[in-house]
C-alpha cells in the first residue's frame, strides 16, 4: 500500500509542477521586481516551478545514477584489466602499447575514486539515523549500524578525502591558475601573434564563406541536467590586425553548477552569457555563440600541420599519462607546448572572463570542501561506539520503527522477530539489581505479545524491593494481562505471581484474580488449572483485607477438588480476615475470629 | 578530547596549511610567469629588431658619404648596435633599443640637412625597409609593453613585492615609441 501511495504522491507532484499555470511567479523575478518572489528572494533568478522541476528531475537522475553506480567499478575493472592484458600482449609482440604501470595505477586510483564518490551519499543515512534518534529496525539502521559498515565507512571516508576531494581541489587549483593567466597575459594582436599561451580578443568569423547561425551551441532541459548537449565548430577570430583559426572542439560549454560537478575535470571551458534563451515550460536552456560576436580567448597558439596559425588547447598525451602526471607531478611538457595548458573562451571581456573562471573555481572548491567535510564526518562516525551495534534497548518503542509485535506467534513476521531477538538478547542482561531497567521492563510488560511481557515479568519479580513502590504504574499493566487461563497459562501464571509481589497495593487486581479462581482448563500441562487457581487464591491472600470482596469466591474455593487450592483459599481467607480483624479490632477495640469451614 | 575527534581539527589545520602554502606558491609562480612572459614577448619583437639593426650599418654607410660634421651620431649608432648584439638581459636590450631609437631620431634630423642624400635611391630603399620594419615592431611593441606593465605591477604590489625583493626582480623599462622621445 505504501509504495502505491508514494508513487501516487510523486505523480501528483509531477503533474502539479508540469502543468502549473503560467503566472507572475513563474517568470524570473529579475523581470518582475515588484512581485512577491522578487521581494522575498531578489537573488533568485529562476521561477519556483523550475526550481521544483530541477529538483525533481535531478533527484530522479541521481537515483538512476546511484542504482547504476554499483556496476561502474565492475565494468571499469573489466575494461582496464582488458587494457592491461592488451598492453602486455602488445609489448610481448614488441609493439607500442600503453604503459602497464600507468594502467595498473589507473585501476587502483579509479577504484579509490569510485569508492570516494560515495562519501557524501553515506552521510545521508548516517545523518538521518542520528536526526531520527537512532531508529531501530528499519532502513536507517540497516544502512548505518554494524561493524561491517564501520570498516567500509572508514575506507569510503579515506577514499573520499584522498580520491575525490583531492581531485576536486586539484581541479580548483587548475582553475585558479587559469584565472591567473587572465591577469598575467597581455592581450596579443593576431597580426603579431607569438607562439604558446596567448590572450586574444576579437570577433567570430566563419572559417570560409559567409557564416550563418551559431558556432557554439549548448542545449539542456529537464532530462539532461547532468549531460547537456553541445555542438562546437571551428571558427576564425578577427581582431582587426589579422585572423586566427580557433579550434575549441574538444572543450566543454559550461551549463551551470550541476554539469560543473558532473564533469569536474574540465578546465577547457567555454562560458556563454550573451545569447541565452530559456523555455520556461521544459526548463530548457539554449546558449549560443554566433558569427560577429565578440569573444575573449586564452589558448595555445601553434602552427597546424598545414602551416596555418591555430589557437587550441595545448596537445596532451594519452589520458592515463595525464592522470599519472597530474598525480605524481607534471613532467617536462612536450616541446613547443605551454605547461600551463589553459584554454578558455567567453563571449564577454577580460574582466568577465576572470569572473567566470573564478565562479567555476568557487563551485569546484565548494564541492571539494563538501566532499572533505562529508568524508571526515563519515570517518568520525565510523569511530563511534554506537556504530558497532544497535543500542541494547533498541527493541523499545523509542527506537523501533518496525511493526508492532503481533501477539499471535503463528503470524510470521521477520521484522518483528528481529525485534523479539533483540529483546531476548536484552533480557539476558537484566539482573535482580538492574533497577534502571525497570522502565524498559514495564514497557515490555505492556506489549500484548507474551514473549515480551512474560520474561519482563519474571525479571521484575526478581526486583521485588524496588518494584514494590511502583505499583501504581505496574499493576494496571499486569491486570491487563490477566486473560482467560485457556490461553497461554504460563504467561498468566507469571502475571499472577508478579501481582503477588505488590501485596496490598495490587488491590486493583482483585476482580481479575477472582475470575482466575474459576479456571478450569489451560493450554499446557506444565501449568494446570489447579496451579492457576492455587496461585490466584494465594495472591488474593497476599493482597489481604483489600481483597475482602473475594471472600465469597474464596469460600467456594474451600470446596475445590485440589487440596492446594483449598489450603490456599483457607489461608487467604485467614489473611484477609486477620487483616479485617485487626482493622475491626482497631475500630471496636476488641479481637474477632473467623471460623473457616472444613471439608 | 577523544583521539577520534582530533582527526577533524587535524584535517582542517592540514587543509589551511596546504591552502596557505599553495597560495604562496601561486604568487611565486605568478611572478616567475610574468617575468618569463617578458622574455616571450621580447622574442616576438626581437626578430624584427634584429632585422632592422641589420639595416643600420648599410644606412650609416650611405649616410657617411654625404654628411660632413655629424660623425658622432653615426658612431653612437654603430656602438649601440654592437651593444645590442652583446646584451644578455631583456631590460638591457630594451634600454639600448630606446637609446638607439633616440639616435635614429637624431639621424633623421641629420638627413634633413642633406637634400642630396634624401634623393639617393639606395638611401630611400633602406629608409623604406626600416620604416616597414618599424611599423611591424610598433604592432608588437604594444603587446610587449603591456606584458612589461603587468610584470612591473606584479612586482610592486603586496605581497608579491616580498618575493620580488627576495628574488631581486628589478623594474623593467618599457619600449618607447619612435616619436615619443628625442623630440
Amino acid at each position: 500500500m505504501k509504495p502505491f501511495l508514494y508513487f501516487t504522491g510523486f505523480v501528483i507532484f509531477l503533474f502539479l509542477v508540469l502543468f502549473m499555470p503560467y503566472d507572475w511567479w513563474q517568470k524570473p523575478p529579475a523581470k518582475q521586481p515588484d512581485k512577491l518572489i522578487g521581494k522575498i528572494l531578489p537573488f533568485l533568478n529562476i521561477s519556483i516551478r523550475n526550481i521544483l522541476l530541477r529538483a525533481f528531475f535531478l533527484g530522479f537522475m541521481l537515483l538512476i545514477y546511484l542504482l547504476s553506480i554499483i556496476w561502474v567499478p565492475i565494468i571499469a575493472g573489466i575494461v582496464i584489466t582488458g587494457a592491461i592484458l592488451r598492453s602486455v600482449y602488445l609489448r610481448i609482440r614488441g609493439r607500442a602499447a600503453e604503459p602497464v604501470t600507468g594502467l595498473i595505477m589507473l585501476l587502483v586510483i579509479g577504484s579509490i575514486f569510485i569508492i570516494g564518490i560515495i562519501a557524501p551519499l553515506r552521510t545521508v543515512p548516517i545523518a538521518g539515523y542520528l536526526l531520527l534518534g537512532k531508529p531501530a529496525g528499519n532502513f536507517w539502521e540497516a544502512m548505518t549500524v554494524g561493524k561491517g559498515w564501520m570498516t567500509m565507512d572508514g575506507i569510503i571516508g579515506l577514499c573520499g578525502i584522498f580520491g575525490v576531494a583531492s581531485w576536486m581541489l586539484l581541479d580548483a587549483v587548475w582553475r585558479f591558475r587559469q584565472a591567473r593567466q587572465v591577469e598575467n597575459l597581455a592581450t596579443s594582436k593576431i597580426g603579431a601573434l607569438g607562439m604558446g599561451l596567448v590572450e586574444i580578443q576579437g570577433k567570430v568569423r566563419p572559417v570560409s564563406g559567409i557564416g550563418a547561425g551559431s558556432v557554439v551551441e549548448l542545449n539542456y532541459s529537464m532530462f539532461d541536467y547532468l549531460k547537456p548537449e553541445q555542438r562546437i565548430s571551428k571558427f576564425m577570430l578577427d581582431d582587426g590586425t589579422g585572423t586566427v583559426l580557433v579550434d575549441a572542439t574538444e572543450c566543454r560549454v559550461r551549463a551551470g553548477w550541476i554539469s560543473e560537478v558532473a564533469s569536474i575535470f574540465g578546465v577547457r571551458e567555454i562560458v556563454l552569457t550573451r545569447r541565452i534563451t530559456r523555455d520556461e515550460f521544459t526548463d530548457g536552456v539554449r546558449k549560443t555563440l554566433e558569427f560577429g560576436d565578440k569573444v575573449y580567448v586564452i589558448g595555445n597558439a601553434e602552427r597546424a600541420q598545414s602551416g596555418d596559425l591555430v589557437l587550441r588547447p595545448a596537445s596532451r598525451p594519452g589520458w592515463n599519462e595525464v592522470l599519472w602526471k597530474t598525480l605524481f607531478g607534471a613532467v617536462k611538457p612536450p616541446k613547443g607546448r605551454d605547461i600551463h595548458d589553459a584554454f578558455f573562451i567567453t563571449d564577454g571581456d577580460e574582466k568577465g572572463a576572470k569572473q567566470h573562471i573564478l565562479k567555476g573555481f568557487r563551485t569546484v572548491l565548494s564541492w571539494g570542501l563538501i566532499w572533505i567535510i562529508s568524508s571526515v564526518a563519515v570517518i568520525w562516525t565510523a569511530q563511534q561506539p554506537w556504530r558497532q551495534a544497535p543500542p541494547p534497548d533498541s527493541w523499545r518503542s523509542a527506537y523501533w520503527r518496525g511493526p508492532e509485535p503481533n501477539p499471535n506467534p503463528m503470524v510470521l513476521d521477520y521484522t518483528r522477530n528481529d525485534r523479539l531477538f533483540r529483546f531476548e538478547k536484552y533480557i539476558k542482561t537484566v539482573g535482580p539489581e538492574s533497577y534502571n531497567q525497570i522502565p524498559a521492563l514495564i514497557e515490555a510488560m505492556a506489549y500484548k505479545d507474551y514473549r515480551f511481557y512474560e520474561p519482563a515479568m519474571w525479571a521484575l519479580i526478581k526486583m521485588k524491593p524496588k518494584v514494590k513502590g511502583m505499583a501504581g504504574e505496574v499493576v494496571p499493566i499486569l491486570v491487563s494481562h490477566l486473560h482467560s487461563c485457556s490461553y497461554n497459562a504460563k504467561a498468566l501464571q507469571a502475571t499472577i505471581l508478579a501481582l503477588g509481589r505488590f501485596g496490598p497495593d495490587a488491590e486493583e487486581a482483585v476482580p481479575a484474580l477472582v475470575d482466575q479462581l474459576k479456571c478450569e482448563k489451560t493450554d499446557t500441562y506444565e501449568v494446570t488449572p489447579n496451579i492457576i487457581r492455587w496461585q490466584a487464591a494465594r495472591v488474593l491472600g497476599e493482597i489481604g483485607p483489600q481483597a475482602r470482596e473475594a471472600i465469597p469466591d474464596l469460600t467456594k474455593a474451600l470446596n475445590d477438588s485440589s487440596a492446594f487450592v483449598r489450603d490456599a483459599a483457607r489461608q487467604a481467607i485467614w489473611k484477609i480476615g486477620k487483616g479485617s480483624a485487626s482493622e475491626d479490632q482497631d475500630k471496636k477495640k476488641g479481637p474477632s475470629w473467623i471460623r473457616l469451614p472444613r471439608r | 578530547m577523544k583521539p577520534g575527534l582530533l582527526i577533524i581539527p587535524a584535517i582542517l589545520c592540514g587543509l589551511l596549511a596546504i591552502a596557505g602554502v599553495g597560495y604562496l606558491i601561486s604568487l611565486f609562480n605568478s611572478l616567475i610567469q610574468v617575468r618569463n612572459n617578458i622574455g616571450k614577448a621580447w622574442h616576438n619583437i626581437d626578430v624584427l629588431l634584429l632585422q632592422r639593426n641589420e639595416e643600420i650599418p648599410k644606412l650609416i654607410d650611405v649616410t657617411r658619404a654625404y654628411v660632413q660634421y655629424e660623425w658622432n651620431v653615426l658612431e653612437s649608432l654603430t656602438r649601440l648596435r654592437t651593444l645590442y648584439l652583446t646584451a644578455g638581459r631583456t631590460d638591457q636590450k630594451t634600454k639600448i633599443e630606446n637609446e638607439l631609437k633616440q639616435k635614429m631620431q637624431g639621424l633623421k634630423a641629420v638627413w634633413e640637412g642633406y637634400p642630396d642624400l634624401k634623393a639617393n635611391e639606395l638611401f630611400l630603399k633602406l629608409q623604406q625597409r626600416i620604416s616597414e620594419l618599424e611599423a611591424a615592431i610598433a604592432e608588437r611593441r604594444a603587446f610587449f609593453n603591456d606584458t612589461v606593465t603587468i610584470y612591473n605591477i606584479q612586482r610592486e604590489i603586496f605581497p608579491q613585492v616580498i618575493f620580488a625583493w627576495m628574488l631581486g626582480f628589478r623594474h623593467h623599462p618599457l619600449l618607447v615609441m619612435l616619436n615619443e622621445k628625442g623630440r
